[in-house]
């Protein structure tokens, strides 16, 4: 970036010579990246590659025919209504995700205290992460029932509700029963993420801090979270594009409904990809989809670039 | 700086162990290569004999080739087999066996795929060329993959045969394994969707147990006396998910005299006829008697509050017995199957499994004496009715064995299954873009059972849209 | 760590009504921290315990109600069902095997590519970050049939010729797992980001002494990472430990099977043998857990960071 940006105003022999230039003095860099670069194109671009020809054709899978259809599976994106609803219900899924950073983040700064039995604590918090998902999906299709399900058992108990509610089966609050199992999910490796991010704050900066008498909620708004930012900045980043590709939850214990208030994009494209065969739709669907995390991404980045480089 | 060090010492000790991992158990495998026989589980007892099996089956080794006139192949070549039953039962490995003595030069490959994923791992391996040579699949499998030139007619192999008599089986179960009248699979396993219900419930409600719902008022009238949800108890089960809601409601549609769509023109649909509106009316009105938990949810996820008494009625399969008998033994004697009720006429689905081969495969003889020799009698009871240890209640989809009386007299659920194939029915339109149109009808259906719109709505509207839908182009 | 401030000044000897008056903070501040832990700890496990109550558990009793947290007909027989499975051993070994090997793999060629986006000055670098960063967002499912197809045709493997003709190639083997995974967009942007927080001033003073970008790399950059490397680790571990659906469609061999695709066998049409499965699900999370255990202590440990900048 840098170099561009100082070679803007040079003839462009100059800059290409330039550019050369740097390459070879930096071949080593291109080394290191060597590896991923091979893999990044036989399994990323080609197949990606593979995804964008399909989009334009229409294809079944089982056919090895392909005829080509041109934009046709890209213009029934703006007449589709179920995929329109799909998009707004991946957006709502987007909630879950500064929900679980903060979570996250909570529980790493407890954590990174001097408190005893730490480690139980961590280890508490990140069972649900290696539970495998299908199971941990049925016992959250349990913990939900309305009739038996363990949540209305405790929240009837205690008196914090009076009628038994319907979780998943309830129109308006499936989608947010599913969020909620998100952040049990999510949490552990947030907070994971989060305590080696808290590593590498140098212990100075608060001793400097403390000397300067400030609290400890001072210290976590001016220290802390600012040199948590490009820790921050991976958590949203992969937070929403998982948010927008949620799938596994969806399939295991919604199948999209009640009345497909919980029907993903990723869950939408699974559907028409691979139960409806239509695989030029799905795919056409996946790259607007791409287009729009693509979109928000880098004005995320744009908006947030600045003072600090992420 | 020391410590992190020993972090790196971590690291590569982790690789040396990797290493030696390797060395010992990578195994060199290549698609080619058998996989061993596998036992089974020291805890479970060995499958007992095919008591129930017709006569042909004995002790002696016999032979077992149905087919002389195909020729073995003179070289030896490998059949690879997709399953998403338990091939490591005795069942199956016997059968391997037996198979592979009558057979020296075929080996047979075992590939078990979960029943869920199986479809995705087939359309990947068909995609890239590369499907099993023969598979065992749920019914919509063959449809979907023959429709689209994915699976091998067998129109040629069978008439070759001296086990394969297309007319002694169930023709209802022979349309599902058919495309445009080729004959794509082999019917092997076959259920018809039933009334389960709750003997001690229907007591408990003043009902005759022995006497179930024969009429739809019958049918309204009992689910109304045995639903009490403030103590959880329901009188049946709806589903409201797309494919749930849609499936659930075809019995109800054909009982009322109606059908999906015009069997002479398959973009013609029928499902909004007056007998369509009065089936979804009361078909979604049913809602009222049944558990909210399971509004959103399948048959599968009923079983459990149905083998705990919670719901005292659900349309199911015969899969739901071995289920009941194997997983909540508490519920013995407290249930009992009959056929579905009847309005203008009596109808039910019919679901099953076949064995097929796929176009791709390049043993396809070989691969077709191995599902001919599944399909042998014996097998084909054993497979449906089970054993004491695998009890199952699937019928087999032949005549001739269904006909046989000793099939019920230890199992009298499976009379209720067998009166009701009377009673399957089989649309007779050919729509391939029909799974597109389902979704829309299930999506109104599932409305209607929230209550955002009324039954006759609902078949009224999603009619519009799906015939848009069939008729484009 | 606000607290573990606070606590330092407290240590103090002296006694003084306004250290007093800290001492009793300090004390409320620890209440409360336990407080939320504990609070949060139980609610986080109460679904995994239950798992565990229930793989003790006959069918029938699971779901029971009220939930019967400490079982009322207790049973190993769900574990002993699981463990007696044929192959059971084969599935831990294939499975311990796959996810080390990966783990070494990615560790290492993800740690590189870090260090290179994070560090050094290259034309190309924020374009190819950002086009590896991109792909990210294509949805996975997408991937299935090209790399099948890849795995299929990779020559000379699997009986291929050069041209990726003939044979099965890196299918139902280990090498259709192993190198699709041997390399991470995810992990890369993760360690990225860490080691973007490195004082560059201690690779230059590397540099200066004429120190090779590799040793750079590998003496300098990789010893300050233990806490992202550690997590890098576990989830790594966790992933593909815990991994179905790509093992599903590449295996097809019954000794190639890894133990989530064992514990698959018990999932089957209409015929889920829940008991088991829990019991068998239980026992699969407990090699995750000890990795867990062993890495997660360099999260506390710090980094030498100090002294520089």
């Amino acid at each position: 970036m840098a170099i561009t940006d100082i070679n803007k105003r040079q003839p462009l022999s100059y800059r290409m010579r330039e550019t050369l230039r740097q390459m070879r003095k930096n071949w080593s860099a291109y080394l290191f990246l060597m590896p991923g670069l091979i893999h990044f194109v036989i399994f990323t671009l080609f197949a990606l590659g593979f995804a964008f020809y399909i989009s334009f054709h229409d294809w079944n899978i089982i056919k090895p025919d392909k005829p080509f259809v041109g934009l046709e599976n890209y213009l029934r994106l703006f007449t589709d209504p179920r995929f329109h609803r799909a998009v707004g219900n991946t957006l709502l899924f987007m909630v879950g995700v500064p929900l679980n950073l903060i979570s996250g983040l909570a529980v790493a700064l407890l954590l990174n205290t001097k408190v005893r039995g730490q480690a139980i604590f961590r280890t508490m918090f990140y069972l649900p992460v290696v539970t495998p998902l299908v199971v941990s999906s049925i016992i959250w299709k349990w913990v939900y029932q309305g009739d038996y399900g363990l949540l209305n058992y405790y929240l009837l108990k205690f008196g914090i509700i009076q009628e038994k509610i319907f979780w998943l089966a309830d129109p308006n609050l499936a989608l947010p029963a599913l969020i909620l199992m998100g952040i049990w999910g999510g949490t552990g490796a947030t907070m994971v993420i989060y305590l080696a991010g808290l590593q590498s704050i140098p212990q100075e900066m608060y001793d400097a801090a403390m000397v300067d008498g400030a609290s400890s909620w001072q210290r976590l708004i001016y220290i802390t979270v600012p040199l948590l930012r490009p820790t921050t900045f991976f958590l949203f980043v992969t937070g929403v594009i998982g948010a927008f590709q949620i799938f596994t939850e969806v399939y295991i214990m919604t199948n999209g409904g009640p009345l497909n208030r919980t029907t993903t994009i990723g869950y939408y494209l699974y559907v028409n990809a691979f139960r409806e065969l239509d695989m030029g739709y799905a795919t056409a669907m996946a790259f607007a989809l791409f287009a729009m995390i693509f979109g928000f991404t880098v004005l995320q980045w744009k908006f947030t670039r600045g003072d600090v480089e992420y | 700086m020391r410590k992190e060090r020993s972090f790196v010492w971590t690291v590569m000790a982790l690789l040396v162990v990797a290493s030696m991992l390797l060395a010992s158990c990578a195994p060199q495998a290549t698609a080619t290569e058998a996989p061993p026989a596998i036992g089974e589980p020291a805890t479970q007892a060995p499958v007992a004999e095919p008591t129930e099996a017709p006569a042909q089956a004995t002790e002696a080794p016999v032979d077992r080739n149905y087919s002389p006139d195909i020729a073995d192949p003179t070289e030896p070549v490998t059949v690879s087999f997709a399953n998403f039953n338990d091939l490591e039962t005795p069942f199956w490995q016997g059968m391997k066996e037996e198979f592979e003595a009558n057979h020296p030069n075929i080996t047979i490959e075992f590939q078990t795929v979960p029943g869920d994923d199986m479809f995705d791992k087939l359309l990947a391996q068909i995609a890239a060329g590369n499907p099993p040579d023969a598979a065992y699949v749920s019914d919509w499998m063959t449809g979907a993959f023959a429709q689209e030139g994915g699976l091998a007619p067998l129109d040629e192999y069978i008439p070759k045969s001296t086990l394969i008599d297309l007319d002694d089986y169930v023709p209802a179960f022979l349309e599902t394994s058919q495309v445009d009248g080729v004959q794509y699979g082999l019917p092997m396993t076959s259920e018809t969707t039933s009334l389960f219900y709750r003997t001690d419930r229907f007591e408990e409600a003043g009902l005759d147990p022995n006497n179930p719902p024969k009429t739809w008022e019958e049918f309204q009238e009992y689910a109304e006396k045995l639903t009490n949800s403030a103590e959880n108890k329901y009188g049946f089960a709806v589903f409201a998910p797309v494919d749930e809601a849609a499936y659930n409601f075809y019995p109800w549609l054909w009982q009322a005299g109606g059908d999906q769509l015009n069997p002479d023109d398959p973009t013609d649909v029928t499902w909004d006829s007056p007998e369509g509106q009065r089936a979804a009316e009361f078909y979604t009105k049913l809602a009222q008697y049944a558990p909210p938990d399971l509004l959103n949810a399948t048959a599968w996820d009923a079983r459990v509050p149905f083998a705990n008494g919670d719901v005292a009625m659900m349309m199911a399969g015969g899969w739901l017995v071995g289920e009941l008998m194997t997983q909540f033994p508490d519920a013995t004697g407290k249930w009992a199957v009959a056929p579905l009720p009847q309005d203008k006429r009596c109808a039910t689905t019919i679901a099953g499994d076949h064995l097929v081969i796929f176009e791709a495969s390049k043993n396809k003889e070989a691969a077709y004496k191995w599902i001919e020799f599944i399909s042998a009698p014996d097998h084909m009871i054993e497979l449906n009715v089970g054993t004491p240890d695998y009890p199952s209640a699937l019928l087999p989809p032949r005549q001739s064995l269904l006909d046989d009386p000793t099939l019920y007299e230890t199992r009298p659920y499976m009379q209720g299954f067998k009166d009701n194939l009377d009673c399957a029915y089989v649309p007779e339109a050919d729509q391939p873009r029909f799974y597109e149109a389902q979704q829309i009808l299930g999506e109104a259906l599932g409305r209607a059972f929230y209550g955002e719109i009324d039954g006759k709505t609902a078949v009224i509207e999603s009619a519009v849209e799906a015939e848009a839908l069939l008729k484009e182009e | 760590m606000a607290i573990t401030q606070t606590e330092k000044n407290v240590s103090k000897p002296v006694s003084t009504p306004a250290i007093r008056a800290n001492k009793w903070k300090g004390f409320l501040g620890k209440l409360i921290v336990y407080a939320l832990l504990t609070t949060g700890a139980i609610i986080f496990l109460a679904p995994w315990a239950w798992m565990v109550s229930a793989s003790f558990q006959p069918i029938g009793k699971i779901f029971d109600w009220p939930p019967n947290w400490i079982p009322e007909t207790f049973t190993l027989a769900n574990y002993t069902k699981f463990l007696a499975a044929e192959g059971f051993f084969r599935w831990v070994l294939n499975s311990g095997f796959l996810a080390v090997v990966v783990l070494v793999i990615q560790m290492f060629f993800n740690s590189m590519a870090a260090y290179t986006f994070a560090k050094r000055k290259f034309p190309g670098r924020d374009g190819l970050f950002l086009l590896m960063l991109g792909t990210l967002m294509i949805p996975g499912q997408l991937f299935l049939i090209p790399n099948y197809i890849i795995l299929l045709r990779s020559p000379l493997f699997g009986g291929n010729n050069i041209m990726g003709v003939g044979g099965y190639g890196m299918l139902d083997s280990f090498w259709g797992i192993i190198i699709p995974y041997s390399f991470s967009v995810w992990s890369v942007f993760f360690m990225r980001q860490y080691m973007k927080g490195i004082p560059d001033d201690l690779l230059d003073a590397a540099r200066m002494d004429g120190a090779s970008e590799f040793l750079i790399y590998w003496k300098v950059v990789m010893p300050l990472c233990g806490p992202v490397l550690a997590a890098q680790a576990i989830f790594t571990f966790t992933f593909v430990w815990n991994d179905f659906f790509w093992p599903l469609i590449v295996i097809s061999s019954p000794e190639l099977r890894t133990l989530q695709l064992g514990l698959a066998l018990f999932i089957l049409k209409n015929k889920t043998v829940w008991d088991v499965v829990f019991a068998g699900s239980v026992i699969s999370t407990l090699p995750v857990l000890l990795v867990f255990i062993f890495f997660q202590k360099y999260f506390i440990r710090g980094i030498a960071l100090t002294g520089m900048k």
